[in-house]
């Protein structure tokens, strides 16, 4: 991982944990939606990153956010199997000349269609398993498969909506 | 060597994934009293299945012993059985049926938990308030005193096990009252102790060893034990004794609770007469 990709990593983490623990995770909106966007930090992961240094990328922001919402392991483990499914992915369906170009995948970077499957389908994962732990028990658990279909279709939104945000300003530049 | 270390060197994202995960589960059930309760919850129902299973299969194994101690029992109930009646004088006629009105009455239970290992033991059975036990009451097995309820919840209540340091009983030997206290050592769960006994009764091993209604708990000649060896001590001023239990502590199924009817008449009689000489 580049340096440049820390600098970036680190500094949209030190904007996007603050909106996510202090903003988002106290918005009611209703009983069903709690999007996690800082998962964004771990979609725009370079693609051939080690997968040694994601995994320990991922616990680190995940037990950021656990210190905040006081559940500690939860967002961690969450986190951490993201993760690995996302190596998973690469390392079994993806071009592996692609791979090897490092790119971070965004708006930029990347087929634009390809990248709403992609957060669409990790944002899925992602509230899956969180909301699942979170809940514990297969009681109810239609409201726990309604929490987990309007949360990541929010955060989807969200993300793709931030990562459309910062492609916009980027090519402003030039 | 060399490959175990190129295996790990390969795999190494794995094992810090899984020790990751680990960690995070770990943190979770230990820290989140949520999930906690959920996997205690979860725990505790398998374990009391498990426990149950477990006595459902190994209660077969001692039914010959309670089946004989249950018999003898019955023997006992059909030959005697006045000694639960407190009698009146015969010109009494409020009680027709009867010459006397019972005194005691038994609550069967059965013994859920037990412990005879530590030096002061408890157990645990299946009865409670709503089936009117209260702390104070004697509980027995077919072959004998096993103890003293303390603690009454609504379906259940904790019983301290003659195995107490803290359990005094006055008992009789050779159906003679002698004041001294029965009282458990700590050591051997077989044996109780009667300690500082006069020595001028004539104490033999074997003589049978059964309570007294003195403090209201049990009816008289409910078994304890025999004695099983008896030392002088305090130069000889003494006997020290040492009682064989008449039940085996360890294996409590089926249990009474002794259930006296004018318990709180006779303690609060007592009391009067304390506080008078006082």
């Amino acid at each position: 991982m580049k340096t440049a990709n820390w600098i970036r990593l680190i500094s949209y983490g030190l904007i996007l944990i603050p909106i996510q623990v202090l903003v988002i995770n106290n918005l009611e909106l209703n009983r069903y939606m709690f999007p996690q966007i800082y998962i964004l930090l771990l979609l725009t992961l370079p693609v051939n990153i080690q997968h040694w240094v994601s995994y320990l990328i991922a616990f680190v922001i995940g037990f950021t956010v656990d210190m905040f919402t006081y559940t500690p392991g939860l967002h961690a483990f969450t986190c951490v199997s993201v993760v690995f499914l996302r190596y998973v992915y690469f390392n079994n369906f993806v071009d592996k000349e692609w791979l090897s170009t490092g790119i971070s995948p965004d708006f930029n970077t990347t087929d634009g269609i390809w990248l709403v499957v992609y957060v669409s389908i990790y944002s899925l994962f992602f509230h899956f398993i969180l909301l699942t732990l979170e809940n514990f028990s297969f009681i109810h658990y239609g409201i726990t498969l309604l929490k987990i279909l309007y949360s990541s279709s929010l955060a989807i939104f969200l993300i793709l909506l931030l990562l459309f945000t910062f492609r916009a300003r980027t090519s402003d530049e030039r | 060597m060399q490959n175990l270390l190129q295996f790990l060197r390969n795999n190494f994202h794995i094992f810090l994934f899984l020790v990751l995960q680990i960690v995070s589960l770990t943190a979770l059930f230990r820290y989140n009293t949520y999930h906690q309760s959920i996997y205690f919850n979860t725990a505790s129902s398998v374990n009391g299945s498990v426990l149950g299973w477990r006595n459902d299969v190994t209660s077969y194994f001692n039914l010959r012993a309670q089946n004989e101690a249950l018999r003898k029992e019955n023997i006992t109930l059909r030959t005697a059985g006045t000694e639960n009646f407190l009698f009146f004088s015969s010109d009494t006629f409020l009680f027709k049926n009867r010459e006397g009105m019972v005194q005691f009455s038994y609550i069967p239970a059965k013994v859920i938990n037990n412990n005879t290992a530590k030096p002061k033991n408890y157990f645990t059975i299946n009865r409670g308030t709503d089936h009117g036990i209260k702390p104070g009451m004697g509980v027995i097995a077919p072959t004998g005193v096993v103890g003293v309820t303390t603690e009454c919840s609504r379906h259940f209540s904790v019983a301290m096990s003659i195995l107490n340091r803290d359990f005094k009983l006055t008992p009789k030997i050779n159906k003679q009252v002698h004041y001294g206290n029965v009282n458990w050592n700590g050591n051997d769960p077989r044996y109780v102790q009667i300690n500082r006994i006069n020595d001028y009764y004539d104490i033999l091993d074997g003589q049978e060893v059964a309570t007294t209604s003195y403090a209201h708990y049990f009816p008289t000649d409910i078994p304890i034990g025999r004695v099983h060896k008896v030392e002088k001590a305090g130069d000889g001023k003494y006997l020290n004794i040492d009682v064989e239990l008449s039940t085996d502590m360890s294996q409590l199924s089926t249990v009474y609770v002794i259930k006296n009817m004018y318990k709180s008449e006779l303690d609060s009689l007592e009391q009067s007469v304390s506080h008078e000489n006082r």
